[in-house]
């Protein structure tokens, strides 16, 4: 029997593993798919927002604005890429000047710090803006981060400090009795004290299993361009038009990889598995964008894809005990700015939610910090030098586009985090997510996999379980 | 039968028509005239296919040395999926000679090593 | 640090057309730095024939093409390093280096001939719609697994591009047997060859659609179906065209591009032809730095690649011999009407050459057009084209007298 269930391994299942790993608890993760950071969590723009948008006074204000400050040493213990570039919000026509005011005024409230900038000021800082934008308002606090690394980092840290994940285990049912939840899940049967309802899109579906959800969860579909590494930036902060009633807006940002997302969409949809883009939802994202930005190289665009936000009929964070079950713990209802807020929340959840049921007994021996990835891509030669040395597959490149040897493919197989698909390790070392998309380094990665784990190519998988790169057929 | 075809003589690519009477139309100059008859008598194609090797990932890339009837291409291909050839292998060796009586050979485009696999293995 | 007078990336066949014109030249120290295990580049899984017909007066396959351009190598023992990764050229002259299993190093060179070859567009690339389904890749890296690898793993096959190696995947497919529903085009007219439409699609019975484009895939783990659909002049969906497919593979062939990221980083300007902008030097726009091959433009034929490959390292070689007096003047070299792009992108003065090679691309189908030439107002050269086929590079040889460094040039089809 664990003493904490944690489903789902998104950032917010897997920021809370990690602060719960500082204690002296049985805890274990279940995750549906093939890898960690696999549903909202690897669709989304990558910001930690400012904080000056939400609502004040709701959980979307306070967490986010809690948790900005906490990225800088988070970030640094868990050896995840982050930026602190800023944000502008600009102001497309006098008409709208007025409303960067509103925003000055929400975010004084939220106790966030902005600047609003004039018309040159704003030129300055972002040459390619479109002339006919009149000001904008910087928020200086917020930044860039990369949520894959985030997340995976801070589960590989969780595991190393006695945490279990299980992959490939969608749950199915759970069943309370007195003291404990049964929770029965493709991968098998598992008991536990405590359950931690991180659940993404399928929160409130979890919830009904054992409880009834006051609230519905509707997947909200936002689909983005990526555009290639450019010589000179597009722009230099998370460029945002003013804000509407659905959403943020069309937006232009920089990825701490180097490349521009221009998007997303916000489209509500009936399916929890849908993420295919349409022809329709990305000229409506390329109509928007060239409003700010009339020279969006959109000839450049290595790839498109969509992600699903988990809109909570509430209209605000959901984070609390179950009304009705003892025991069930719901952080449901994370959409933006759950990135930017989640380390605020999984201080929350553990300290406050987790502390009111059990008593946390802190390790003396937990280790906040994971061993530092090698980022070849960034090493001087003589750094590059010393580590061929010790080690000549530092000198294998296995992706071109992303400058990734065999060496830091093989050092991530070796992680706790088990790697079973291509998808896992581009997420992580940028292999394939570059300007070819796989072309040159997908026949390298599946091999390096396959020889390590000592299984044919053909049993490599691209994402989900089954998924084929290439399944030899023997009857041909 | 009124047949229709492509010419492939120049780029111009001309569509051809040949009627019953074996009359070629359609050409813009007098070469379309002997394509167009020799691809309705007895059309020929090169074959290029790959055969496996024994103890090799990478299969043998192999030619038949000058176009075969194209009527038996596919008998060919069922003779080349039955070969398991064993290095080392020249350039150009024959793999299979006077492929189906046709008098044409099937011979090799690669030289094959002996140790290419595990040269493979090292360099990823 | 070692030194060269002249480095090559790529030893495909513009980089060893390069080579062996530079060795000829009497420039000896030179290096090609490929990063496969062989030469020949692209070549080598290309195992269908038809290579040659003007290099080697035979038609040869990929990999008989790739041999022999490996012995001419050997006879004039030009150095080659393989399985070696070029990741960066920096502004003075250094290469840095990965060597596969070995060590990273740093060569320095006083000229540099790019000719690392293309890539191809991606599913991403061209905002493929639908589901992220397994068993969709390029025809090319298709290509690679089958031919090179062995791995077969497709039954029911939709091919969606009509460029070459959409058509011989088509019938390299077929041949084993996997069905190829059919290949969808979004142009109104195939990019391939008429030889591979012959030959690939019409011996196979593989229907062609033209003007379509995919409009939904669905199936996961992996794909099950596809639609395409006909699209009018405007790109919009003809309604009640929709036609669906049950497959397991979706191979993309919409296109290669130059893969110039390494003369990008060092801020080289690219012109239409998605290569680096050149002179008629194959010059860039850093006087040291010389392209050619695909990673220039996009070649249709292997021949043409060695061959401007040759210019290239003739022109490195002048410029490594201090015989290329410097630019005293440049004009710019401007596709006009019918003209998708042209190379070179400019003339630099003097020419030094007796003649000058024009290179272009029609943006459509023509027929029983002019081709024309103006130097300014002036017209410098006309040519009649019984036809013209995008699908076709054109190379006009022009009487370098004729050019004069008054004005623009413009090339252009003519409509009288």
């Amino acid at each position: 029997m664990h003493d904490i269930i944690i489903i789902g391994a998104g950032v917010i299942g897997g920021l809370i593993a990690r602060e719960l790993s500082r204690f002296k608890l049985d805890i274990l993760i279940l995750e549906k798919d093939n890898d960690v950071a696999n549903g909202t969590t690897a669709a989304n723009s990558a910001i930690v927002h400012s904080g000056y948008d939400p609502k004040p006074g709701s959980l979307k204000a306070k967490f986010n604005v809690l948790a900005v400050p906490m990225y800088k040493t988070l970030c640094e213990e868990l050896d995840v890429e982050f930026k602190r570039i800023g944000s502008l919000t600009v102001a497309q026509s006098i008409e709208e000047l007025p409303m960067l005011k509103v925003l000055e005024a929400r975010a004084k409230e939220n106790n966030v710090e902005v600047k609003i900038l004039s018309k040159e000021e704003v030129r300055r800082l972002e040459p390619n803006l479109n002339d006919h934008i009149e000001g904008g308002l910087f928020a200086p606090t917020a930044g860039i981060v990369n949520p894959f690394e985030l997340t995976a980092h801070a589960i590989e840290n969780a595991i190393e400090n006695g945490v279990k994940l299980i992959l490939n285990a969608k749950v199915t049912t759970i069943q309370k009795s007195h003291d404990s939840f049964t929770v029965s899940t493709t991968a098998g049967t598992f008991k536990s004290r405590i359950i931690i309802n991180a659940a993404g899109v399928y929160a409130d579906n979890i919830i009904n299993m054992v409880s009834q959800a006051d609230f519905t969860i509707t997947p909200r579909k936002g689909s983005y361009f990526v555009i290639d590494k450019l010589t000179t930036p597009l722009v230099n902060t998370v460029v945002f038009p003013l804000p509407n009633v659905h959403s943020k807006g069309i937006l232009v940002v920089p990825t701490t990889s180097g490349n521009f997302l221009v998007g997303p969409t916000s489209e509500e949809i009936m399916s929890k598995e849908d993420v295919g883009t349409d022809y329709g939802s990305l000229e409506n994202i390329k109509a928007n964008a060239l409003k700010l930005i009339g020279n969006i190289p959109f000839h450049k665009t290595v790839r498109t894809f969509s992600g699903l936000r988990a809109t909570p009929s509430t209209g605000d964070f959901v984070i609390g005990h179950d009304p009705y079950v003892k025991g069930l713990i719901n952080v449901a209802g994370i959409e933006s700015p759950g990135l930017a807020s989640a380390p605020a929340i999984a201080q929350y959840v553990v300290n406050d939610l987790v502390a009111s049921l059990l008593s946390l007994s802190p390790k003396l021996d937990f280790n906040p910090r994971i061993r530092p990835r090698v980022r070849v891509k960034h090493l001087s030669i003589k750094n590059l030098k010393a580590l061929v040395k010790e080690n000549k597959d530092y000198a294998t490149l296995v992706c071109n586009c992303e400058e990734v040897t065999k060496a830091e493919v093989i050092d991530l197989l070796s992680r706790p985090i088990p790697i079973r698909s291509v998808k896992a390790i581009k997420k992580r070392l940028r292999a394939g997510f570059g300007l070819c998309q796989g072309g040159f380094c997908t026949p390298k990665v599946v091999e390096i996999m396959a020889q390590y784990y000592g299984i044919p190519v053909s049993d490599i998988a691209y994402d989900e379980k089954e998924s084929y790169v290439v399944k030899s057929d023997e009857t041909l | 039968m009124i047949k229709k075809l492509t010419c492939l003589v120049c780029p111009r690519g001309c569509t051809l028509t040949i009627d019953e009477a074996l009359n070629v139309s359609g050409n813009f100059c007098p070469r379309g005239i002997p394509y167009a008859l020799q691809e309705l008598k007895a059309p020929k194609r090169t074959l290029t296919y790959l055969v496996k090797v024994k103890g090799h990932s990478q299969p043998l890339p192999v030619r038949s040395d000058a176009p075969i009837d194209k009527a038996l291409i596919f008998e060919a291909v069922a003779i080349l999926n039955t070969l398991e050839l064993t290095p080392p292998i020249d350039f150009n060796t024959i793999v299979v000679e006077n492929i189906l009586g046709s008098g044409v050979n099937i011979i090799a485009t690669r030289k094959i090593e002996c140790n290419e696999d595990s040269y493979l293995r090292k360099h990823v | 640090m070692k030194h060269y007078n002249l480095i090559i990336i790529g030893a495909g066949s513009a980089g060893i057309g390069a080579a062996l014109k530079a060795h000829q030249e009497g420039i000896k120290s030179i290096l090609i730095i490929e990063k496969d295990r062989f030469v020949g580049g692209i070549l080598n899984q290309c195992i269908h024939d038809g290579f040659g017909v003007h290099l080697f007066k035979k038609t040869l396959t990929g990999p008989e093409y790739a041999y022999y351009l490996d012995q001419m190598l050997k006879e004039r023992q030009i150095d080659i390093i393989l399985n070696s990764n070029v990741t960066a050229i920096n502004e003075n002259k250094i290469v840095k280096v990965f060597e596969s299993g070995k060590a990273i190093i740093e060569l320095s060179a006083d000229a540099l001939i790019l000719t690392s070859g293309s890539y191809e567009r991606s599913a991403g690339a061209i905002n493929l719609p639908g589901e992220r389904s397994a068993g969709i890749m390029t025809a090319g890296q298709a290509q690679y697994f089958l031919n090179m690898k062995g791995y077969h793993f497709a039954k029911n096959v939709l091919i969606v591009g009509s460029g070459d190696i959409g058509l011989i995947m088509a019938r390299r497919l077929s041949l084993l047997g996997i069905k190829v529903h059919a290949v969808s085009e979004i142009m109104s007219y195939s990019s391939g060859l008429k030889r591979n439409i012959v030959q690939c699609l019409d011996d196979f019975n593989i229907p062609l659609y033209l003007s379509h484009k995919v409009v939904d895939v669905r199936g996961r783990p992996r794909i099950q179906e596809v639609d395409i659909a006909e699209i009018d002049a405007k790109g919009q969906v003809i309604p009640g065209t929709l036609k669906t497919f049950t497959v397991d593979t979706l191979l993309l062939a919409v296109g290669l591009i130059p893969y110039v990221s390494l003369a990008e980083k060092l801020g080289i300007p690219l012109s239409k032809s998605r290569g680096p902008w050149i002179n008629h030097f194959y010059q860039t726009s850093l006087p040291w730095f010389f392209v050619a091959g695909n990673a220039l433009h996009i070649h249709d034929l292997a021949d043409d690649a060695y061959f401007e490959g040759e210019e290239a390292g003739a022109a490195a070689s002048m410029y490594l011999k201090n015989l290329m007096a410097p630019s005293l003047k440049k004009i710019e070299v401007k596709p006009g009407a019918g003209i998708l792009y042209v190379l070179p992108n400019e003339v630099s003065f003097p020419i030094t050459y007796d003649t000058m090679k024009f290179k272009f691309r029609p943006n459509a189908n023509f027929i029983n057009k002019r081709v024309i030439i103006k130097n300014g107002e002036k017209e410098i050269y006309k040519k009649f084209f019984p036809f013209l086929f995008p699908s076709e590079l054109v190379v006009l040889t022009v009487d370098a007298h004729l050019v004069s460094d008054e004005k623009q040039i413009m090339i252009e089809v003519s409509y009288d």
